[in-house]
């Protein structure tokens, strides 16, 4: 088959199947004019609503466990439940940075250069902010452990309180010493393997279409 | 400013159609994507300078935007069902519509780079504006193009066996 017969058989595709029903004018107007109904839009919406409810349960759990303390004047209502309360914060911590990532990522674009151009701004702008947010996060992570620890130790149990042999408060404050150590320790490898996870499909992706460019062939 | 954008915009909405088509054929709010590629487009209006065509200018802003649409759907995957298999029914099964159906698999098949140098060639663009709104050398896209089209004529030579 010749090249010609291709480009005709390509343009009666595009009369027939490709090009859907003529946009009106005034369409075209109410679309720029409103801009809220596009993919990403939509895209974004979802994300926002991920993004406030991380932020929202980030912001509750401390003020609510903070709350409980000072008005029954006791370390908490159940001492077990600090366990559950450390690692629901911790898990928000981990969603909210995603959902912050997940909205940059959509809200970049760089339309007007060449596509490789794009790509190439793309995966560096996104190397670096995904390194930005791993630091971040790895610092609040951190802090919020540290301080959980120390809150244990030195606060309400000291140092000195050790036993690992006791059943009641001062075991558990043993345990859980020894439990938010190991995560203090654990925590930048947790974080590396969720970084990993997220987003380094993508930029693989990235830099594959990158060098299927780059390939002289 | 909204009145010159919307009048070449009507005057090259196939371009619009053509590559919401190809890049997110049977996607169910086929309306969203396109109105999306119009929305990038009216974002990026400010950048467009006489110097080049208008449908060049599109191009570039339209296929810089399907593919960034893609990669953002992958980090969405939970959200946005992403469907790769494109295809389109036949109103009839006449040779001409076969070979239609046969080209639209073929450029459906290939990566996302490829089917915009395709698009682009089969649109009559010179090796030169493809090369500058893909990014590579003149020399290359040639080669390319050469390796594309023989992908594609297999299609129709195993259709044909």
């Amino acid at each position: 088959m010749e090249t010609d017969e291709l480009k005709k058989i390509w343009n009666t595709l595009a009369e027939n199947k490709l090009i859907d029903k003529d946009l009106a004018k005034e369409n075209i107007l109410q679309i720029i004019s409103k801009k809220g109904n596009g993919i990403i839009n939509k895209m974004k919406r979802k994300s926002k609503i991920d993004y406030f409810v991380y932020l929202s349960g980030l912001i509750l759990v401390p003020a609510v466990t903070l709350l409980v303390q000072v008005n029954l004047q006791h370390p908490f209502p159940s001492i077990r439940s600090y366990i559950g309360l450390s690692f629901v914060e911790l898990f928000l911590i981990y969603m909210f940075g995603n959902s912050v990532k997940i909205l940059k990522f959509l809200d970049y674009s760089s339309n007007t250069t060449s596509i490789k151009e794009a790509l190439l701004k793309m995966r560096s702008y996104f190397a670096a902010y995904l390194k930005k947010v791993y630091w971040v996060s790895f610092l609040f992570g951190l802090s919020f452990l540290i301080f959980s620890l120390m809150h244990f130790l030195i606060i309400l149990g000291g140092i000195n309180h050790f036993k690992f042999s006791s059943t009641g408060f001062l075991g558990f404050i043993s345990y859980f010493s020894i439990l938010l150590l190991v995560l203090i320790i654990a925590w930048p490898f947790i974080l590396k393997i969720e970084h990993n996870n997220m987003f380094s499909g993508l930029l693989k992706d990235i830099s594959r279409t990158i060098d299927e460019l780059n390939k002289e062939e | 400013m909204e009145k010159k954008f919307t009048e070449l915009l009507y005057q090259n909405q196939g371009i619009v159609h053509k590559i919401c088509s190809l890049y997110f054929g049977n996607r169910i709010e086929k309306e969203d994507y396109q109105q999306e590629l119009i929305i990038q487009l009216w974002k990026a209006f400010p950048s467009f300078s006489n110097q080049s065509k208008f449908s060049t200018w599109m191009y570039r802003v339209c296929l810089n935007a399907a593919i960034d649409i893609l990669r953002k759907e992958k980090s969405q995957t939970k959200l946005v069902k992403i469907d790769h298999d494109v295809t389109i029914i036949p109103d009839d099964k006449d040779d001409n519509n076969s070979n239609q159906e046969k080209l639209y698999m073929a450029i459906n098949r290939l990566s996302e780079v490829d089917k915009a140098i395709i698009t682009m060639y089969l649109d009559e663009f010179s090796y030169k504006e493809i090369a500058e709104i893909i990014g590579i050398s003149e020399s290359n896209t040639g080669v390319k193009i050469n390796r594309i089209k023989t992908e594609i004529l297999k299609t129709f030579d195993n259709g044909n066996r």
